[in-house]
Formats: C-alpha cells, structure tokens, sequence
C-alpha cells in the first residue's frame, strides 16, 4: 500500500515536471495578460475564420489597409494610398516603403502580390499548404495581383466589386513570403507579419506569447510583452481579472457589470459591436404569419426595451433594423425605416383585422447559447410572455448551436432567434443573404433567407450596391432596401450588444474596436 | 494469469471497433455540418459543398467510416478538420495535462475517502459519522463547477493563497508553478470521488467489523489499530478499489467541467471544442484514445484484486 502511495507520488512529480518549463529568458519588462473565451485553431490571417482567433493572430499583422479603431471607416496601413481604375476594374495601391517582416525580410509589392497570390490563386504553389474560403467568397472578386513597380501593387478584378477595401481590410492581412515558404503547412502555427507585435510562441490551451515589434512603422508599442491566454469560464475570467492574475478580459456577463464598474481598481472599455439579434418569422410555414397585419402586430407586440434594460442590463441598443448604428453612413435610422413602437393595444387590434382576436399558437425556436446569441433563453423568454399578453401562445423550443444551423438554413421552424454579426463596413454580407430571393432557404438549398422575402425592387437595389462605386447612391439603395424589409414586419429586430471589456486600471489608452482588442497604442504601468 | 491477460488484451479488439461505430454514428448522424459551422455566415451552399469535399466529407458515410478504421489500423488517427494536425498530436498535447490532474485528484480523494469512511465506520451511529455522512452526502451531490468556483473565490480571491486557474503562470512556469496552480482543480475534482470512495469504504469497512473472522482477531487480544488495518480494511478494500478505477478511468476521459471552470489544458476542454465543432477526427480520435485506457485501467483494477486479496486468482 505504502509502495503505491510512493509511486504515484512519483508520478504526480515526474508529470509536473513535464508540465513546467522554465521561464525563457528575457521574457519580463511590461507585459499584458489577456484573458480570451476560447483557445486559438488558426493563426495565419487568410485562414482564419472565427472570430476568436482574429483576436489571438491580428496583432501582428497589417493589411494594405485597415479599420479606423471604434469604426469600419477604411484607413491606410501598409499602403499608404490608392487609386481605383475609372471602370472599376482594378485598384493601385502605393505602398508604405522601409517597412519589414517581423523576420526581416522586406515588405514591397512583390511580397504583397506574393501573399495575396498564394489566397487566391489555385497555382500558386504554397495554396495547397492552407485552406483559403474567402478565395471564393469574400475575395472571390480578385483576378490577379501584380507588383507593378517595388512599391505599387495592382489588384484586377473580375468585375467592379464595390466592397473589396472592406474584405482587404478584414480578410487580407499580408503574410511574409519567405515564412510561408520555409514553414509551407506550418504556417498556420507560426505567424509572421509585419504587425506591432511579434510571435514568441503558442501553446495550445494554455498561451499565446508575443513580443513587441521594436521596428512597428507607426513606432513601437509601450508594452515589452503581450499574452493571451484562453479562459473559457465567464466566472472563472472575472475571479482571474480581480485576483491581477490577467490584465484584461473580454465575455463580460452583464449581470456582473454593476459589480465591475464599482471596483476602484477596475476599468470598464462599451462600444457598439456590428451584431444583432432578432426572431424571424417563417412566412411560408404557419398561415397566420403569412399575414403583414400578423407580422406588425408581433412586432407591436414585443417589448425591447425591457429586454434590453431588464435581461440584458443595458448592453445593448435597441434595434430598429438590421444594421447597427456602427454600419454608417448605411444603417438605417428611426427616420427611415418603418418603426414598430411597444403598443399591445394596437397588436390586439391588429390581430383583430387579421381575424386573430382569439390569438394562434407557434414555436419559437431558439439556442441554448451560440455566437453572438447574448443571453438567448432569458430574451425568447420575455418575448414569449409579450405574445402572451396579446393572445399569441408561443412554445419555446431550444437546440444546441451546431445542431440549430440546421434548422437556420432549411428555415425549418415557425419563430426563430438568432444574430448576425457584421464583420466589416459594408452591409452586403448580411442584406444579400437574408433579403435576396435567390437565397430563400431550403433543404435542397440551404441558406439564409429563411423568413422567404422576395421583392424584385430589392433583389435589384441589392445587385446594384455590389457594383456602384459611388457611396452616396450606394447609401440610398441600401436605405431603401432597409425601409422595405422594415415594411414587410417579418423579423423582430430586437437590439445590437454592446463590445464589454474590463481591464485593470494599470492598462492605460486602450481603444475599443468592434471586434478585436488591438494592444498597439496601450501602455501600462 | 497469463492467458487471462491475453485474453482480456484480445477483448480489446472487438471493444474498440464497437466503440468507433457508435462514436462514428453518434457523430455523423448528429445534426450539425462541420462546414457549415466553419464557414458561419459566409456558408454559401457552393462554399459549403466546395469545403465538404475537401474535408472529406462528401463520401458516403459506410465508405468515410472504412476510410476511418482503414488508416487507424495503420496507427494513423487522421487529421482535425479544423487545425489540420494530427488527431494523435491534438490529443498527447492535452493528455498529458489530463494525466497530471488526474493523479493528484487521486492522490486527494482516496487516502482521504478511506480515512473519513473508515473513520465513519468506527464511530458509527455517534454524531461524527452523521456528520461525515452530511460531509459526503454534500460531496457527493453538488456540482462540481460550483465547488470550483466556491474554492476560487475563497482561496484565491479572499485569501489570495493560490491562483484563479491555469496551469501555469500567464507567462509559463516552473514544476513549482504547475504544483501550485494544481491545487484548486485537483481538490474540486477530487471532491466528488472522495465523498463517494468515503461512502463505500464506510459501508464495506462496516460489514467487514461484523465478520467472524474480525472478533477472532480482537479475541486473540490483537490491538485495535492493528485489527482494522490488517484484517478489515484489506477486505473492505476491494469494493473501494473497484470505484477507484472506475473514477480514474472516467477522469482519464477528461474532467469536462473542473477543466473548464480552471482553463486547465487537458483532454475534457479539448473534446468539448471538438464536439462543438463537429470536428469528427479529432471526438472519434480522442473517444478511442480514451476508451483503451479506460479498458486498460479497467484490467489493472481488475488483477489488482488477486494482489490485495489472496483469495482472488485469476484461472
């Protein structure tokens, strides 16, 4: 027995051993810890695909130009200006010269055609060593990239695509060519760009370290060292942020704002985030939604501010529309769209005319949790109780998030709940895919326009944006097309969270964005 | 013996090929499309059939699941669909983690599970045993996220005596750091299997005192200590070894929640993402790693009974 004791004493010792490694050397100086909800998958920027692991790979990278910080507006980065073909059909970039890899090797036009070439192009011979999804869809648009000069680069475009400095912005981060040669598949774990922080080293389920870039050409940042570590736990991340043991967390659960706001020691970082959240009605499954008088009386129906206020404890905007205030200039204000104020009365009423007086049964489908779902079962929960009062009997029904994408885009429900975030200036990711008639959803062809919209004045103010340079009549169509998705009453656009982060008060000029949490132009004591 | 081990070993095969149609089916019969989750809301159907193919996806399932058990019998586990690296990598990486975690509960939860039970069982029907049984009732029933997070805001955020969770200092750190992180995970892992492990040990060690064999021993005048440690433990051991494996195995698997209250990096954090993700090489990999251990565990439990009890051979 005692003999046991000793060997698994043993082995307790030898694993912790194995556990630990000592502390590279160097690795002190400033440094900020940084709790994030889940753990990293990609680090190779034009392979990236969740959110989560922009936050883990995007501060050492740049693209040919960027998102101004708190706003989708378009900034330059690793060029410093551009010029668009009269047809529309290609883009100059003049790029930023004395600017180098974090490997040291230079940045000029070859390089960035040669980064942007291995995406997009099949033949290129370092495409097979990743998988590039947005070579079809979101860059999809790009012919050919060429360095016309060393330092101006050309993109040639299929057809003139009006939200392309969008999705080079968010989808387009230059990569050194001699790192993609040398580490070929390995790429994906060793990150080297041109960004204000350098990859030190990942490892899984446990850290991401950097180093800052001491040669960053919008000069170097004021902390020495950046970590992130993942921290899946909501409750465990706040005990972490209040113990010192992080700097930083994001996944703030409004119930504990109040309580964050009140430590001296805390500071708390709101902005508008891109998303929102809303119930779709399907309006080819039960009869009575088929009915607009139906549909605005829903709308009438529902309480959002309560929901926002009481639910969520303010962390959100009440929605009018799809587009979060954050999408100007082409979100849609109250002005102009059609707005359903909180009135039970006139949903009765026009129930009534519908011929509902005695109100109907549905379900409401909804995930216990997902991304950007906010707190799903608690909203659907209220919402049921607003349809109660005016008669409509609601039945919730609750899924896991993998299995509810299923049922999204066969639009296999009556009521559902769910969010959409806008990852970048332009509203055509969501508007097309939602609004469109040659997206309705089915199981033959599974998509996202599940209430089954169609209206051809939409359908063709929709293909028109994707090809009007000109932003002001780009502005117009797509106000217009929000007006008529307004009209129509077939979604309940409920609210857009609020971005929540806290830090420790010694982290200093940190800067909101929507999505990522750069750490270039913070300082810390 | 040692037709009995090979015989046990030979069991393994038909086990684990059981074991990877059910993970296989469950995974691919699940509603829910790797691709689709992968792609979120760019997931055109053309994007989503392109991905399909490439992953591997678009065979029919009797031919993927060929394919599957085809390369596992040549020792390759295949590739995560979402990292792209080896599910054999994916799952040492964290194992090791797992490992650790699961040692030190043990380490906790049976000296301790057999002192309180054999400790209840002596002062049966006084207050102390009722206590203990509250104790272990408690241990028993509460979830043990909730012990997690009990034990991090008083050890961690009141007293300030260990840190939150990790496994090391943000920055990495020493054997002493790893030790030192251990300890709240470890104790909220353990809880559970003490309380349980007290239970039995309590009840067996009970009937054991009532046993002739026990009253010859204390009538031959033998110390009481001596008594309840050579002669009724040693038996009422053997239901307590039987739990004991069970648990470890079980844990072997990954102790999904106390993982993921302490963002410790083990196998349980691992297989949550990987089942959210539909990631299907990296469960059906990860399932079949855990499944051999867990018959393995299993076996050593099993021999270890003709250890502790002589009466036990295996023929």
């Amino acid at each position: 027995m005692r003999q046991m004791w000793r060997v698994l004493g043993l082995i307790l010792l030898s694993l912790a051993v194995a556990a630990g490694a000592p502390l590279p050397a160097g690795a002190a100086g400033k440094t900020v810890v940084v709790g994030i909800t889940a753990d990293a998958v990609i680090l190779d920027p034009p392979q990236v695909l969740s959110a989560t692991d922009r936050k883990y790979a995007m501060n050492m990278f740049d693209g040919l130009v960027e998102q101004e910080l708190g706003s989708f507006k378009i900034a330059p980065a690793l060029a410093e200006r551009w010029e668009v073909a009269k047809d529309g059909h290609s883009y100059t970039f003049h790029l930023r010269k004395g600017v180098t890899f974090h490997d040291g090797t230079p940045f000029d036009a070859e390089a960035a055609a040669f980064s942007l070439d291995r995406v997009i192009n099949p033949e290129n011979p370092y495409n097979k060593f990743g998988r590039f999804i947005y070579a079809t869809t979101r860059l999809g648009q790009i012919k050919s990239v060429e360095a016309v000069d060393k330092y101006v680069l050309r993109i040639n475009l299929k057809a003139p695509y009006a939200p392309l400095l969008d999705y080079l912005a968010n989808d387009g981060h230059i990569v050194s060519p001699a790192a993609i040669k040398k580490h070929e598949k390995e790429i994906a774990a060793n990150p080297v760009g041109t960004g204000p922080f350098k990859f030190v080293r990942w490892e899984r389920g446990k850290r991401l370290v950097m180093e800052r870039n001491p040669n960053y050409w919008k000069g170097p940042s004021k902390i020495e060292q950046l970590i992130l570590v993942p921290m899946p736990e909501a409750q465990a991340r706040l005990i972490a942020l209040r113990t010192g043991q992080v700097d930083f967390i994001e996944g703030v659960p409004p119930d504990n704002l109040a309580d964050l706001k009140r430590d001296a020691n805390l500071a708390v970082a709101e902005g508008l985030s891109p998303q929102v959240w809303y119930v779709v009605m399907n309006t080819k499954r039960l009869k009575p939604l088929g009915d607009v008088r139906v549909r605005r009386a829903l709308n009438h129906a529902v309480n959002k501010e309560a929901i926002v206020k009481d639910v969520l404890k303010g962390t959100g905007t009440v929605a009018v529309g799809p587009l979060s205030p954050l999408l100007a200039p082409y979100a849609a204000s109250a002005r102009d769209v059609t707005v359903y104020e909180y009135d039970p009365e006139k949903a009765k009423k026009l129930l009534a005319e519908a011929g509902y007086a005695g109100g109907f049964d549905l379900t409401l489908s909804v995930p216990e949790s997902g991304t950007g779902m906010q707190s799903p079962l608690s909203m659907a929960t209220v919402i049921q109780a607003n349809l109660a009062a005016v008669g409509v009997r609601a039945k919730l029904q609750n899924y896991e998030w993998g299995a509810y994408q299923k049922v999204r885009r066969e639009g296999d429900f009556d009521m559902a709940a769910f969010s959409w975030t806008v990852g970048i200036g332009n509203p055509d990711i969501i508007l097309y895919a939602k609004f469109h008639s040659t997206e309705q959803a089915s199981a033959q062809h599974p998509s996202y326009n599940n209430s089954y919209f169609a209206d051809p004045e939409v359908d063709k103010a929709l293909e028109q944006t994707r090809i009007e340079l000109d932003e002001a009549k780009r502005v117009a169509l797509y106000k217009q097309v929000q007006k008529k998705i307004t009209d129509s009453a077939d979604h309940l656009w409920i609210d857009h969270e609020t971005t929540l982060v806290a830090m420790n008060k010694r982290i200093r000029n940190f800067k909101i964005h929507p999505q990522i949490h750069y750490f270039w132009s913070v300082d810390a004591n | 013996m040692r037709r009995y081990l090979i015989r046990r070993l030979l069991l393994l095969v038909p086990l684990l090929l059981g074991v990877s149609l059910v993970v296989f089916l469950i995974m691919h019969l699940s509603p829910g499309d790797p691709a689709v989750l992968m792609l979120g809301q760019d997931a055109t159907p053309a994007a989503v059939a392109k991905l399909r193919a490439e992953l591997g996806l678009a065979d029919p399932l009797p031919v993927q699941y060929v394919k599957w058990v085809g390369r596992i019998v040549r020792g390759d586990l295949g590739r995560s669909l979402w990292t792209s690296r080896p599910v054999f990598d994916e799952v040492l990486e964290r194992f090791l983690a797992t490992l650790l975690l699961t040692a030190a509960s043990v380490c906790i939860s049976v000296p301790f599970g057999i002192a309180l039970g054999v400790a209840g069982a002596v002062a049966r029907g006084t207050a102390l045993d009722a206590g203990l049984t509250l104790l272990t009732i408690a241990g028993i029933s509460l979830p043990v996220f909730w012990i997690g997070l009990v034990l991090m805001v008083t050890f961690s955020l009141h007293l300030g005596w260990f840190p939150a969770l990790g496994m090391t200092s943000p920055a990495g750190g020493t054997s002493a750091d790893v030790l030192y992180h251990l300890v709240l995970p470890a104790v909220t892992l353990a809880a559970p299997s003490l309380a349980i492990i007290a239970r039995i040990t309590r009840t067996s060690t009970v009937e054991a005192l009532a046993q002739d064999y026990v009253r010859t021993a204390f009538a031959k005048g033998l110390p009481g200590r001596r008594v309840m440690l050579k002669h009724a433990l040693n038996n009422g051991l053997i239901p307590v070894i039987t739990v004991v494996g069970l648990q470890v195995g079980q844990l072997l698997g990954g102790a999904v929640l106390t993982e993921t209250v302490f963002a410790w990096p083990g196998l349980g954090t691992l297989l949550v993402r990987g089942i959210l993700a539909r990631d299907f090489p990296l469960v059906q990999g990860a399932v079949l790693v855990v499944a051999t251990l867990f018959v393995l565990v299993n076996l050593l439990v099993d021999l270890s009974y003709a250890y502790i009890d002589p009466r036990v051979h295996h023929v």
